[in-house]
């Protein structure tokens, strides 16, 4: 009801919210009155009129009433990382670290920053497998070795074939390949095409009155492509309260800096423009990642995203976070598969 | 009855149809409902119809979606703005043998008016390029109803590619067309024409120009561009003398996809089509057409020179 744009003074504004809503204009001059002792307005006063407006106050209340799970604190204390989880983590970076320092290809950090938001959207949804009504979609295809070292978790692949990724005739294709992987549920590589497919799927689920949910995983720097918005405006169009984004908030994309390629900030506030939940989270925790997707799991209202900030070495500190491509030696191997005995 | 009217029109009409017998198509429009006329559609299925505004790409990946749903998607758009998303349809639809199936209306020069940047010439080389991607190119509207139900029955991806309006009719009975076969017209033994689309009519009046010279041709309806017709060598037997005819850029359309198969079987092949080169607007289609000598006169005076030398 109070706009914090329209340059109206309190008579004119009052005027046309009675208009609007059919509440007689005493009442509503009266509650305007006490948002203004509240502090959440202010207005001018008879012969000094100025525009009603919010105040910093009531900026800050509409827009945590506006929406359902902006800004709202994650609780996560309803999920606590046990001693087999902190094994999983660490068991699917040095998965991971195999088949990079063995293929001597890949995309190690931006899988390195993947590696956590994978594995807890298997451990909530477990997606793509034979009985499981939820779909997963790796926009981001070029974190394919986190994909890999996390279906090898759910008995997808053989732990044995990590050391063959890239190789001729191996199933671990440089990017996720449906033909070679059906549990992939489709081939991805090329960037700002998974969140399309996701609404597509997310529709689909709708159409059959499935209550599965949509996860698609997209890198921050492939956010610079515009089919990633038009799709987002799909979502909330269709008020798809089954889609799921998660953002790898990882800040490099292959060149450099997102914010000085092509600036992504304020990004929360772009996916709440676009009709969005959105909710920060941080995503090297693995336990925080667990919880937030349960609560999305049971309490979704409309299409959410999870902006997750990530680091591009997952951690790992003797990896660069601004390199692009980072091939392990065998010295970061040994390390790696150390910390790990 | 059917109204077959207009190669757009005839499309909306049957996609009622098509609606009626499979509860799983789902059409999606990238806002050109009222020029496809797939609102006819939408009027009859309002929950199986989606436009998802002006974003082609982001069409193409929700049909991928909805595919992978199991459900049976049709994109449909200007023929030109649908290869804004060739790269979607390639990685996504493509690559993973998607059930999805395009429909791309004012192909060739048909969108006479509005001039080059909606006049499509280049989707018949960019489409059957695409391993596993079938490609039809309808000539006349019994054809492209009987075509569409064949596509939708086919499991896998395809395009077919419609001209806007002017589509005289060909063909009695659907039975008569088959995807993948290659339907021979008319016989005769000194050339054989190939053509597809709107062609296939002009090639028939081709043909009677060439009677008045003393040439016989064999006039082909080579509708379904890929795959290609195996028995192809066939149907070109009674001469060694092919001319292909589309509505498309020269280079990479039908009659190249000709050439690859014949080539190695001793044929001499003289393709025609629109010189490689980007359209212009008319206000009339046939005024256009001729323009780009792809009228009964130009056509014929090119044969002749071919078959005579």
């Amino acid at each position: 009801m109070v706009s914090k744009n329209a340059d109206l003074t309190a008579s004119s504004f009052l005027k046309m919210v009675s208009k609007k809503t059919g509440i007689p204009l005493s009442t509503l001059k009266l509650n305007l009155k006490i948002l203004r002792e509240k502090g959440l307005v202010s207005y001018g006063k008879i012969g000094d009129p100025k525009p009603v407006k919010l105040t910093g106050a009531g900026e800050i209340v509409l827009q945590i009433l506006s929406s359902e799970i902006n800004d709202r604190p994650v609780d996560c204390s309803t999920y606590v990382l046990s001693e087999n989880d902190k094994k999983f983590v660490q068991n699917v970076r040095s998965k991971i670290l195999l088949q990079a320092y063995s293929s001597k290809t890949g995309h190690l950090p931006s899988s390195l920053s993947s590696a956590n938001i994978i594995l807890a959207v298997f451990r909530v949804f477990r997606p793509n497998l034979v009985g499981s009504e939820n779909s997963f979609v790796l926009s981001k295809g070029h974190a394919s070795l986190a994909l890999y070292a996390v279906l090898v978790d759910e008995g997808i692949i053989e732990e044995n074939e990590l050391p063959y990724f890239c190789e001729l005739g191996s199933r671990l294709q440089g990017h996720p390949d449906k033909r070679f992987i059906k549990e992939t549920l489709v081939s991805t590589g090329s960037l700002g095409q998974g969140l399309s497919i996701g609404v597509g799927v997310a529709l689909g689920k709708k159409l059959k009155n499935s209550n599965g949910k949509v996860i698609v995983l997209l890198g921050d720097g492939e956010l610079d492509e515009g089919q990633v918005w038009e799709a987002a405006m799909s979502a909330s169009t269709y008020k798809l309260d089954n889609l799921i984004a998660i953002v790898d908030r990882n800040f490099y994309q292959m060149n450099g800096a997102t914010e000085e390629i092509k600036c992504l900030e304020p990004l929360k506030e772009k996916w709440i423009s676009f009709g969005w939940d959105t909710v920060e989270v941080d995503g090297k925790r693995f336990e925080e990642l667990v919880s937030i997707l349960q609560e999305i799991k049971v309490y979704q209202k409309r299409p959410t995203v999870i902006i997750a900030s990530t680091e591009r070495n997952g951690g790992i500190e003797y990896i660069d976070k601004k390199i692009f491509h980072y091939i392990p030696s065998q010295e970061d191997y040994n390390k790696m598969v150390g910390n790990n005995g | 009855m059917v109204n077959l009217i207009s190669a757009r029109e005839t499309f909306g009409e049957t996609l009622i149809e098509i609606g009626a017998e499979n509860d799983n198509v789902i059409v999606l429009d990238s806002d050109v409902s009222a020029s496809t006329k797939t609102f006819l559609f939408r009027n009859m299925f309002p929950n199986r119809f989606i436009n998802v505004g002006i974003s082609e790409q982001d069409m193409a990946g929700i049909a991928a979606g909805l595919a992978l749903e199991g459900f049976i998607p049709i994109i449909t758009g200007f023929s030109m703005f649908i290869l804004r998303a060739w790269e979607q349809i390639r990685n996504t639809i493509a690559r993973d043998s998607l059930n999805v199936k395009i429909v791309a209306t004012h192909s060739g020069l048909s969108d006479f008016a509005d001039g080059s940047s909606h006049q499509c010439l280049e989707d018949i080389a960019l489409m059957r390029v695409l391993p596993g991607m079938n490609v039809v190119v309808p000539s006349d509207p019994i054809s492209i109803r009987s075509l569409l139900k064949q596509l939708i029955r086919l499991n896998g991806p395809c395009y077919m590619r419609l001209g806007r309006d002017y589509a005289p009719k060909i063909y009695e009975g659907e039975k008569d067309i088959v995807f993948g076969k290659a339907n021979i017209l008319e016989e005769g033994s000194d050339l054989t024409i190939i053509a597809c689309g709107l062609m296939v009519h002009i090639s028939l009046e081709v043909r009677r120009k060439l009677l008045e010279y003393g040439f016989q041709a064999s006039v082909v309806d080579l509708h379904t561009i890929k795959p290609l017709d195996k028995e192809l060598k066939k149907v070109c037997e009674k001469s060694d003398k092919v001319v292909t005819i589309e509505e498309h850029n020269i280079i990479g359309g039908m009659g190249s996809a000709v050439c690859e198969m014949l080539s190695e079987k001793g044929f001499r092949v003289k393709r025609l089509g629109v010189p490689d080169m980007f359209g212009e607007s008319s206000r009339n289609y046939l005024q256009l057409l001729e323009k780009y000598g792809l009228n009964v006169g130009a056509l014929t005076k090119n044969i002749l020179s071919f078959v005579k030398g």
